[in-house]
């Protein structure tokens, strides 16, 4: 064979593999799944980070609650079997399930509970949802699998409140390394974390429960829109939970499906209210007038209308007091009110924005809206440790565009250490009302007194609800589409053949 | 005997021999099988990686450069922005663009011997994103400061700066993607190879078995089947000593060997001894037990032979023991055989062997002479008369008991010659019979002790006219 010939030979093997190798990941992945995600949690621990994607890749798949909110929103059973409520609402007792081990063996028991949720109401706890179980008096183990929990004082939302991604069942012993490598009771265990790059979680032989039916999931960090187009636009990603600048001209394409999720995601300027200006009631409220909302919606493309929000409330609950115009878009009214505030026509703030799509290009629109009335912006793009750390912790920024993804969080404003900085006793008051309210109605009215407080206080400015579609392969079933909880349940996913 | 033990732990038995070269093919096979197995093991590993990795690490070339490639546009979009609200925009999309450029140079995976070229290309992407830096502050002082000469100066320096940098960028990406394609094309053809070579071994493999089978074949061959053959052979050729062949080993075949041998040699031995039985048995039909002479059946059958053949003519002799019934009664059985078997030694001496000597039963004799004449046969048996009564036996006793006995002679007539009649020998010798016993009768008559030669029949007379109706005259 003459060398050019023969050259040409490996040429066409070469293309023939490339062919191969193409069609290869699409063979191979049929009994594992590539979800995409945008922010990379610090901590794998939904119990000691506020960071949705930490519960967002392990809730139900590498550790459990008691109780779990199933595919179709509702309150089920998980670890706990059954529970009973004591008739004067003060307790309730839980009955474990048999048979449960974690995934490094040891046994998931009563006492195991019980420690689980004292750690979460601990003094020092830094659980992210300790708000949730303020009224628990106390937790204690009843023989190998039934739990007492005390209350102070009745509260219906207990079952929900354990079916949190910040109330899953961890090991004492283990519980500090779950940070890295989380131990827990569920179909899957953790496999790797390449830091930048994904996460890959295995499924686990000796779990309780039905054997899912994928071997292994990949949860893949994309820090960038120019990735995240890339990927998808290739076909690499199986899943992506969370829409997209460019979902809309995705949404052709015959080989994926969206389907509606059912998050509660409220997407809100963040401000300092300890920070001057910002301390400034009339401020915040220039702010409010200042940016046009509806402009801003857009930026999912036309195919999406979002919901405007006038406060830290969905509207599709039966307690929602549509507040949205209460500050209509209105330039020249926040010039004035910034004027009779004394800011001067070019003072500096920063917006601080998150590495995901709304934070990049949602950022630009705050931003020139914000120069319109005569800021001068500085948008500050950082990594998602960075914003945890420097935003959300050290409470270290003026303005920051984010989204809060938790159902019924409206009690993050009785905390006057929140990175909001918004301390107010009237609301805390009007708080404990919510919590004490006798039936559902009386509930519902104090829940709308307090979205009328928050946004009186124009504590933030409420955006809008950011419009949450599953993107997908179209041959993947079993998602938990109807879940508020924001994650990526494995349980019931299969590739169809 | 170890061919008798039942449980041989030492392999020398033809079953643990034959288990032993079966299990060296087996094992040469499964040893084939076993290296296929691994060498297409091998290659599939080989494809997984060069699809895996490869293939995969072309692509993360190939779509490195693209990127870098739009770095450039990103950049001259963002030195030509007008306003704030534009030239937030490039920067958004520049740093989005960046930061993925950044993690594909990440997962590049260069190969260590390229650490060189990975450590270069991180830093000229740090020196893009510094670049960058800089050109979107000088955006920034230029959009605040429009009319500034310097402002703008410092934006287009930059920007070619950054054209520069990007250009550099892509051409050490290209040289990536080249490198990458010449690995997989060495990677391709060296599993090509593998997989030729494997295609050798497996040939190798295939005749080298083959000829194990054919060495095995063969050992079974000699030294089985052929050996068996001689087996056989021995068997059926009935030889006692087995061939050297059969016994070179010592095993089943060669304890059969001798086994077969000495079963051999009892056959052998047992056919001898039947054969001799036989014999005695045959003796015995036609011979008398005490006598040893030949009994009246074997007689009458050589008589009758003897007669048949032309020449001389034949006569018929009987002899009776003169006063046998006496000697019986006064000396008991036991001395009358002894007399019995005395008379039979003389006559056998006297008479020649053609002369069909037998015992005729009882005390007679019988047997037939050739004789040209009556007075010629006369005087031979007359010789033997005498003998014996020369002759007496002699009693344990010490008694000599004195002997005698009596002759009766006939001539066989032969038959007419014209007749075919084949039970005319036969009445002929009847009539010999009849006539020798009727002289017989004559000479105990006429005192014993004598031969008695029947009278000859006279010729046939002329047909005169017969005076007696139809009958013969008898002489």
């Amino acid at each position: 064979m003459k060398p050019d010939r023969c050259f040409s030979a490996w040429r066409k093997l070469a293309l023939l593999l490339c062919a191969l190798a193409l069609s290869l990941p699409a063979l191979a992945a049929r009994d594992s799944v590539r979800l995409g995600v945008q922010l990379e949690p610090p901590l794998l621990d939904p119990t000691a980070t506020a960071a949705a994607t930490a519960g967002e890749i392990t809730y139900a798949n590498v550790l459990e609650g008691l109780t779990v909110i199933d595919a179709k929103g509702r309150v089920a059973p998980r670890l706990a079997t059954e529970w009973v409520r004591a008739s004067d609402g003060l307790s309730y007792t839980f009955t474990l399930r048999r048979g449960v081990r974690f995934h490094d063996g040891k046994a998931f028991d009563a006492e195991v509970a019980a420690a689980s949720l004292n750690r979460i109401v601990a003094t020092d706890s830094r659980n992210p949802q300790k708000k949730w179980f303020e009224k628990i008096a106390g937790v204690q183990a009843l023989g190998s699998h039934q739990l007492v929990i005390g209350l102070h004082q009745p509260d219906a939302l207990l079952p929900f409140a354990l079916a949190l991604p910040a109330a899953v069942m961890v090991h004492p012993d283990t519980a500090a390394g779950n940070a890295t490598q989380p131990i827990g009771t569920g179909p899957f265990k953790f496999g790797e974390w390449r830091r930048g790059h994904s996460v890959r979680l295995d499924r686990h032989a000796g779990y309780w429960g039905k054997q899912p039916a994928l071997r292994s999931a990949t949860f893949m960090f994309l820090n960038s829109s120019a990735e995240t187009e890339n990927m998808l636009g290739e076909g690499r990603l199986d899943w992506l939970g969370s829409v997209t600048k460019m979902t809309s001209s995705f949404m052709t394409r015959p080989d994926y499906r969206m389907s509606a999720r059912k998050l509660e995601s409220k997407m809100i300027l963040a401000i300092n209210n300890a920070r001057p200006p910002f301390n400034d009631l009339r401020v915040r409220r220039a702010l409010a007038h200042a940016i046009d909302r509806f402009e801003l919606s857009t930026i999912y493309g036309t195919q999406f209308k979002p919901e405007l929000i006038g406060s830290h409330f969905a509207p599709w609950h039966p307690a929602y007091v549509d507040l949205a115009q209460r500050y209509p878009f209105d330039p020249a009214r926040a010039k004035a009110l910034l004027a009779k505030a004394g800011v001067a026509p070019g003072t500096r703030v920063a917006l601080t924005v998150p590495p995901t799509d709304y934070g990049r290009f949602g950022g630009l629109k705050i931003a020139a809206d914000l120069e319109d009335v005569g800021f001068r912006v500085d948008l500050v793009q950082v990594d998602w440790k960075r914003w945890m750390s420097e935003v959300f912790e050290k409470k270290d920024y003026e303005l920051t565009l984010i989204l809060h993804v938790e159902p019924l969080d409206l009690n993050i404003y009785a905390r006057p250490d929140y990175y909001f900085n918004y301390d107010s006793a009237e609301f805390r008051m009007l708080w404990e009302r919510v919590l004490s309210a006798r039936d559902e109605t009386e509930l519902n009215a104090r829940l709308g007194e307090a979205q009328r407080k928050i946004s009186e206080d124009a504590v933030n400015v409420f955006l809008f609800m950011r419009p949450e579609r599953n993107f997908m392969h179209k041959d993947l079933m079993g998602v938990w589409e109807g879940s508020p909880i924001p994650s990526f349940v494995l349980d019931d996913v299969y590739w169809r053949k | 005997m170890s061919s008798r033990t039942r449980f041989r732990l030492v392999p020398t038995g033809l079953t643990a021999r034959s288990a032993l070269v079966s299990l060296a093919v087996a094992m040469l096979v499964m040893g084939a099988m076993a290296l296929t197995l691994w060498a297409l093991t091998r290659q599939s590993e080989a494809l997984d990686r060069l699809s895996q990795g490869e293939v995969e690490h072309l692509m993360a070339a190939t779509r490195l450069l693209q990127q870098a490639n739009l770095l450039d546009q990103e950049a001259s979009t963002l030195a030509s922005a007008a306003g704030h609200a534009q030239r937030r925009e490039a920067w958004v999309a520049l740093t989005d663009r960046l930061t993925w450029v950044e993690k594909l140079v990440v997962e590049l995976g260069l190969p260590p011997e390229d650490a060189a070229l990975a450590g270069e290309l991180a830093h000229r992407i740090t020196q893009i994103e510094e670049n960058s830096r800089a050109l979107h502050a000088a955006v920034r002082a230029r959009i605040d400061d429009p009319a500034s000469e310097a402002g703008a100066q410092a934006v287009a320096r930059l920007k070619q700066a950054n054209e520069a940098m990007t250009a550099e960028l892509s051409a050490q990406l290209g040289l990536v993607g080249a490198n990458s394609r010449r690995l997989l094309d060495a990677q391709t053809r060296q599993l090509a190879q593998d997989v030729e070579a494997h295609r050798r071994t497996t040939i190798g493999l295939g005749l080298a078995l083959l000829l194990a089978v054919i060495v095995a074949a063969l050992w079974f061959e000699v030294n089985v089947v052929r050996r068996v053959h001689l087996l056989k052979r021995m068997v059926d050729e009935g030889e006692a000593t087995p061939p050297a062949q059969t016994l070179v080993m010592r095993d089943e075949i060669s304890s059969l060997a001798q086994t077969v041998g000495s079963y051999v040699s009892r056959i052998r031995a047992h056919e001898q001894e039947m054969r001799r039985v036989n014999e005695e048995l045959s003796f015995l039909a036609d011979h008398d037990a005490l006598t040893q002479l030949p009994n009246r059946r074997f007689f009458e059958t050589r008589a009758m032979r003897r007669a048949a053949q032309p020449g001389e003519p034949w006569w018929v002799l009987i002899g009776d023991i003169d006063r046998f019934k006496q000697i019986n009664d006064q000396h008991g059985h036991a001395i009358g055989d002894a007399a019995l078997v005395h008379v039979a030694g003389l006559l056998r001496t006297k008479l020649r062997e053609g002369e069909a000597l037998a015992r005729f039963g009882g005390e007679e004799f019988v047997a037939v002479i050739p004789a040209p004449t009556a007075d010629a046969v006369f005087s031979i048996v007359e010789r033997v008369r005498a003998a014996v009564a020369a002759s007496p036996l002699t009693l344990p006793s010490g008694e000599r008991l004195s002997m005698s006995i009596s002759f009766g002679l006939a001539p066989i007539l032969p038959a007419p010659a014209t007749t075919e009649d084949e039970a005319a020998p036969r009445r002929a010798l009847d009539a010999a019979l009849r006539a020798a016993d009727d002289a017989l009768y004559v000479a105990k008559r006429c005192g014993r002790n004598r031969v008695q030669v029947a009278p000859q029949p006279t010729p046939a007379p002329t047909p005169a006219a017969p005076t007696v109706r139809g009958e013969a005259l008898e002489a």
